[in-house]
């Protein structure tokens, strides 16, 4: 076993003594692959010791080399660990006293290295001011600011009268980062990154389609009548939608302190607040596959009336071509995702543009009371329909329905 | 409050299109230490900026003007560990700007962040946590101003032993977490503020109160429970705006808007306390003064 204060004390016999540098402070940083130590000095510089990928280096410089797992790689690391989380004096006292239990020959380079480098470095005396703090404040003004600030002089000027006194020795060459050894590339590639977005594209739309069925099957009057809201209204629905969206948390917490304030409200607490989280979401999935059923129907409509053959499937083919039309606004989000600046614009427009759309579908539910009301919807078109040349009077056209109806013969 | 928050299809799409599969998740787990020797330093601004794991401050011992130890995971995060001798700044902490996407914080984390300063130089202090378990105490330090900043964390903040300047200010800003503030009577600010999200918040006035020191305190609720405890022998004065928010005005006499504790009805009242709530509960436990922390 060799101390490496022994190695030290043989080189300095054959070496012109080094001065004494004070260390004010340090910095250790462990892990796998290496084990760093940085100690501050006082007049500003620093001494950095790193062990990494079989190198010694010292102030980034590479002094010698250390068997991996060996005895001073052991000891270093024990000495870093142990005192790396303690206080400065601790650890160099630690690394000063620092013994290898066996070292090859290879290896005494770098460790007598080391051994000078720490060798003349000592902690300065250190006077902290005595604050006493004040342990019965009753009756007591604020003193120990005053103390403090006392104590904090009288330790200051000593500290600069031991400034003035000490020599001390610059570190020539400033600490260097060490080279890293291991580099490891993170980057997705563009293929995996383009198929898992397109997977998950293919599945959101799948999604879709398939609760657009349910509601079809459910609730298809009410989808016509929240699709043709936010399609007559659509301003109008984004407003109401964006109005709602910050009124929630505070009517949530509302229905929820008020149920709980009566013994029956508070048996229900649970089922009201599964039921409000279930309207919520029905209220904004429904408006927006509304929306992309409107936006079917209409792309289809245009299509049948430039003649071209459209096989029907009833309403659901609305929703399958207006969620196409919809969530196209995310492929290039996905075709640039991998691309820096480009796919996170791309990202950014889609995702405003579906939170906008969805404002407006949810909007749409909450103008027409979730399909009830078609108080927004579109008016009859008299320009489409013969029904007032059924009536033997003259009457306006902008007559309503219920009046034209009544004189039908 | 964030609209895509509230809007399930966004998240969703975002969600799908950012998937897990394409990024490695990876860890390389750091430690890094540091600690520097007191040498008359006249104050200390200390920063710290911690995403997610646990975080523990507590006075040192002995000559360090500040010890600190991080364990950080290099795959996700970039440490931050830097004093500044001119203007005697502090920064510690690790920086989540850069981390992927998928990455889940978690205060389960083994990431931690241990710091100790001194008690002998006049602190400022900056706290801000993530996702983070905190265990935070500032008694016996010597703090002109703190700070603290939560996200979704469980934090205590302690005040176990008196303060030994005196501070102008010590904020509290909680989002969605549940926080802990015990021997605010120790902290011998002028002023506390403390702004709640939503959660849970316990404030605990116990302490070495001085007789001629006056404190104002002012707490904003949005959402959740406040807890005050409260010294028996202590002049509380309290203004209440709350809508939709229980309280029951135990220990307290109004005098006209405002609420008063036994000992402010003679005296002038050591704390004032200003609260607004808009939804939960104010509750109010008196506590004897020897309980305190």
């Amino acid at each position: 076993m060799l101390g490496l204060g022994l190695i030290a004390t043989g080189l300095l016999v054959a070496a012109p003594t080094a001065r004494a540098q004070e260390v004010v402070g340090h910095r250790a940083e462990r892990s796998d692959e290496e084990a760093t130590l940085v100690f501050e000095l006082a007049d500003g510089d620093a001494l950095s010791i790193t062990l990494a990928g079989g190198w010694v280096w010292l102030n980034g410089a590479q002094v010698g080399r250390y068997r991996s797992g060996g005895a001073f790689e052991a000891s270093w690391r024990s000495a870093v660990e142990q005192g790396g989380g303690d206080v400065t004096a601790d650890l160099l006292e630690s690394v000063q006293q620092l013994e290898v239990a066996e070292f090859r020959e290879s290896e005494i380079e770098g460790i007598a290295a080391v051994a000078a480098a720490v060798e003349n470095l000592f902690i300065g005396e250190v006077i902290v001011p005595e604050i006493v703090a004040d342990t019965d404040l009753h009756g007591v003004g604020i003193g120990a600011g005053d103390a403090v600030g006392a104590a904090i002089a009288e330790a200051t000027a000593a500290a600069e009268a031991a400034a003035r006194v000490m020599e001390t020795i610059r570190v020539e060459a400033p600490p260097a980062p060490p080279q890293r050894f291991v580099v490891v590339n993170h980057s997705p590639s563009l293929v995996g990154g383009w198929a898992s977005g397109l997977l998950s594209l293919v599945a959101t739309y799948l999604g879709l389609a398939f609760m657009g069925l349910g509601f079809l099957f459910l609730a298809p009057r009410q989808l016509e009548t929240v699709g043709d809201t936010v399609w007559h209204s659509f301003w109008r629905s984004f407003l109401a939608g964006l109005f709602a969206q910050p009124l929630l948390l505070p009517v949530f917490g509302m229905v929820m302190v008020g149920l709980a304030l009566t013994v029956v409200g508070v048996l229900v607490l649970p089922f009201a607040a599964a039921a409000f989280a279930v309207g919520l979401f029905l209220a904004v999935t429904g408006g927006y596959i509304a929306l992309a059923r409107t936006v079917g129907e209409i792309y289809l409509r245009r299509k049948m009336a430039r003649g071209e053959s459209v096989a029907t499937w009833g309403s659901f083919r609305y929703i399958v071509y207006g969620l196409s039309g919809l969530l196209a606004i995310w492929l290039p989000a996905v075709v640039l995702g991998p691309v820096r600046v480009a796919g996170e614009v791309a990202l950014i427009i889609a995702i405003v543009t579906t939170w906008v759309l969805a404002t407006a579908g949810f909007g749409a539910a909450i103008l027409s009371r979730g399909g009830v009301r078609g108080t927004f919807v579109r008016r009859l078109d008299l320009a489409l329909t013969d029904e007032q040349f059924w009536t033997t009077d003259q009457m306006p056209a902008d007559q309503p329905r219920e009046r034209i109806a009544r004189r039908r013969p | 409050m964030r609209a895509t928050h509230l809007f399930p299809l966004v998240a969703l799409g975002v969600l799908t299109l950012v998937g897990a599969p394409n990024v490695s998740t990876a860890q390389s787990w750091h430690t890094k230490s540091l600690s520097r020797q007191y040498r008359g330093e006249r104050h200390l601004t200390v920063s710290v900026e911690f995403a997610s794991g646990s975080f523990t401050l507590q006075p040192t011992e002995g000559s360090a003007l500040y010890r600190a130890e991080l364990r950080y995971d290099e795959e996700h995060f970039d440490p931050v560990a830097r004093y500044e001798t001119a203007s005697q700044e502090l920064h510690l902490g690790v920086d989540a700007d850069e981390i992927d996407r998928d990455f889940e914080l978690s205060d389960e984390s083994p990431q931690y962040l241990h710091v100790e300063l001194s008690p002998a130089v006049p602190t400022e202090l900056d706290l801000e946590f993530g996702i983070a378990k905190a265990q935070i105490d500032l008694g016996g330090l010597s703090l002109r101003r703190a700070a603290v900043k939560t996200g979704a964390s469980e934090s205590v903040v302690a005040f176990s032993v008196p303060n030994r300047v005196a501070c102008d200010k010590f904020s509290v800003a909680v989002g969605a977490a549940e926080i802990l503030v015990e021997g605010l009577g120790n902290a011998r600010c002028g002023e506390i503020t403390v702004v709640g999200g939503a959660g849970a918040m316990t404030l605990d006035f116990t302490g070495a109160w001085q007789q001629e020191a006056m404190t104002r305190a002012v707490l904003t609720v949005g959402l959740g429970t406040v807890t005050l405890r409260l010294p028996e022998n202590l002049g509380v004065a309290l203004d209440l705006d709350r809508l939709f928010v229980g309280f029951e005005a135990n220990g307290f006499t109004k005098r006209g808007d405002r609420f008063v504790s036994a000992h402010a009805e003679d005296a002038e009242p050591a704390l004032f306390l200003h609260i607004r709530a808009a939804l939960g509960e104010i509750r109010v436990e008196w506590v004897s003064p020897e309980s305190g922390t």
